[in-house]
């Protein structure tokens, strides 16, 4: 089951991946391939020819990628499948990103000999009375107070059915990115006012379409992460809860990408109507598609592609913000699979030991439990793990169920390696905790040295 | 009205500011009473210290265009006065543009078809 997601999940990168870097091959403004070049030449045989040459290397990348997922079907060891995944994933990324780099080069190289060089404006233009009510159509910040809500039950609800030491790591996280939904959305609120036809009407309607765009996906981004505890918690007692949200969550990723989309055909469809009177020349601030201006005080600023915010690295905060997401991404990717290595790998990863004061359940990737023996009211070896079981954080396998999870209502601990045919359940008054190791003897043994 | 600063010119900020905003007042692009953003919002979007915008509005206010007040932020006046001050000034200003011309060799009449010029290019009512 799990080589299929991660085989699924490839084709579905592969594929976002190739269409969400072709993008800036369709110039947005007078920008395509991250390179300013006159309106009136953004049709010229050299620009279409390279540009078609851009897509049809994408395509083939996506296409070769998806195919080379296809062998993790065959892993067998789920450490190895998610191994596999991650640095495919990884050279997915990087081939993608380093071909888009390389035809950004491309279209700088054809600026220059072509001659489309545009003259470096240092001015800038506002609008003083767009300024005034540059935020009349933004979506009320009231709005996240709704959210917010939905996020304070949600928590409420896991630490009533979960506890708190089992669902504090979700919950950290999900209040950690649902301010960051907040600060992207003052950010939005803060960006300045663009003044790109110099006819202070449609000015207007661009500015204000694009506020109320982003604004409206920053509030409805909050709300989905606002009810992921709330759909968690429900999960535990009504399994089918955590699909309709998956299918709601999807819906809105959709919504999402054909929103932005919609929003940059908007812009271009107004702004071709119209001589651009003052777009900037800002290519030597995007060097390989990142924005590094050390003069700009803005810490996010509108990607030229028109379908999201960039990091301005040039900045202090944002070469440590930058950082510290890489470092989460990669520290987590590496916990993950180093628990699953240790797993599949290590010979007796999941172990017990009993002495007259207490049991000791270890297996990595989570907390070790040390139960002192008066608190366990129950001991029973069963066949298998109840079908029941529903994780709520930890690893979750074919093979293995390491970590906390809901079983038959109950709040439950896993040391478990599956289809061994034995598990022991060890109750106690708060919660259950089941222990398998991968040689059964060694599970008997603890009932033995238990019962 | 469209503001336009250049980061780039040996102008300083706060003067351009200062001159932009009168000339948009001659052009029509700026109303009596029409209200300006506030120093920082105008420094955010002109991505400029405040102290710049705040110096620009502080000379402005010194010589009548503008006002300001805690309820109603910048503003506009509602009227402006050729008192004997500026026309102090205007004169003081007038002599050396018009030596500057002398110096360069352009007659009187030709100066004042400049003047004119650029009077009327202002548009709007014309003053006696």
């Amino acid at each position: 089951m799990l080589n299929w997601i991660f085989v699924v999940l490839n084709l579905l990168v592969a594929v976002t991946m190739a269409l969400t870097t072709m993008l800036p091959a369709r110039p947005h403004k007078n920008v395509i391939l991250e390179t300013t070049v006159p309106t009136a030449q953004l049709q010229h045989p050299a620009i279409l020819a390279l540009t078609h040459q851009y897509r049809i290397q994408l395509a083939w990348l996506a296409l070769f990628f998806s195919i080379g997922g296809l062998p993790i079907m065959f892993i067998h060891f789920d450490s190895l499948a998610l191994l596999y995944f991650i640095i495919l994933l990884g050279a997915l990324i990087g081939v993608f990103y380093g071909t888009e780099v390389r035809f950004i080069h491309k279209m700088n190289r054809l600026k220059r000999r072509q001659g489309w060089a545009t003259n470096l404006v240092t001015e800038q233009v506002v609008d003083t009375k767009l300024i005034l009510t540059k935020n009349r159509q933004l979506v009320s910040s009231k709005w996240f107070a709704g959210s917010g809500v939905l996020l304070l039950l949600g928590v409420l609800l896991s630490w009533r059915l979960l506890g708190w030491a089992t669902s504090w790591p979700l919950l950290l996280a999900l209040g950690l990115c649902w301010l960051l939904f907040l600060l992207l959305y003052s950010v939005i609120a803060g960006l300045p006012v663009r003044v790109l036809t110099a006819q202070p009407e449609y000015d207007r309607l661009l500015n204000d379409s694009y506020r109320q765009t982003w604004s409206r996906q920053m509030v409805l981004g909050s709300y989905f992460l606002g009810a992921m505890p709330l759909a968690v918690g429900l999960t535990t007692q009504l399994t089918g809860v955590i699909y309709l949200y998956l299918l709601l969550l999807v819906g809105f990723c959709v919504y999402m990408v054909y929103d932005l989309i919609r929003e940059r055909n908007f812009e271009d469809r107004l702004l071709g109507e119209f001589a651009v009177a003052t777009t900037t020349d800002e290519d030597r601030y995007w060097r390989y598609a990142m924005y590094n201006n050390p003069t700009d005080h803005r810490l996010f600023v509108p990607d030229r592609v028109g379908v999201n915010l960039s990091l301005n690295i040039g900045r202090p905060a944002g070469k440590w913000l930058g950082g510290v997401i890489m470092l989460l991404v990669l520290g987590l990717l590496i916990g993950v699979t180093g628990s699953l290595l240790a797993l599949d790998f290590s010979g007796n990863s999941i172990r017990a030991s009993a002495t007259t004061q207490q049991v000791i359940l270890r297996a990595p990737g989570t907390r070790t439990t040390h139960l002192p023996r008066q608190q366990i009211t129950q001991v029973r070896l069963l066949r298998q793990l109840p079908a029941s079981a529903v994780r709520v954080n930890g690893v979750g396998t074919t093979h293995f169920a390491v970590g906390n999870f809901q079983v038959h209502q109950r709040a439950a601990k896993l040391y478990v390696a599956r289809n061994t045919g034995v598990v022991l359940r060890l109750r106690t008054k708060q919660r259950d905790y089941y222990f398998a190791a991968k040689e059964p003897a060694e599970t008997r043994r603890l009932y033995r040295a238990l019962h | 009205m469209l503001l336009r600063v250049d980061a780039a010119s040996t102008v300083p900020l706060y003067q351009q500011i200062h001159d932009q905003i009168i000339l948009g007042l001659a052009g029509g692009g700026l109303r009596p009473g029409e209200t300006l953003p506030a120093v920082r919002q105008l420094a955010d979007e002109l991505n400029v210290n405040m102290l710049t915008v705040a110096k620009g509005y502080n000379l402005l206010k010194a010589e009548g265009y503008l006002v300001s007040d805690r309820r109603q932020g910048t503003r506009v006046a509602a009227d402006f006065q050729a008192d004997a001050v500026f026309q102090q000034e205007l004169a003081t200003q007038l002599r050396l543009l018009i030596a500057a011309a002398k110096i360069r060799g352009i007659a009187a009449p030709e100066l004042q078809q400049m003047i004119t010029a650029q009077y009327q290019a202002f548009g709007g009512k014309q003053h006696a």
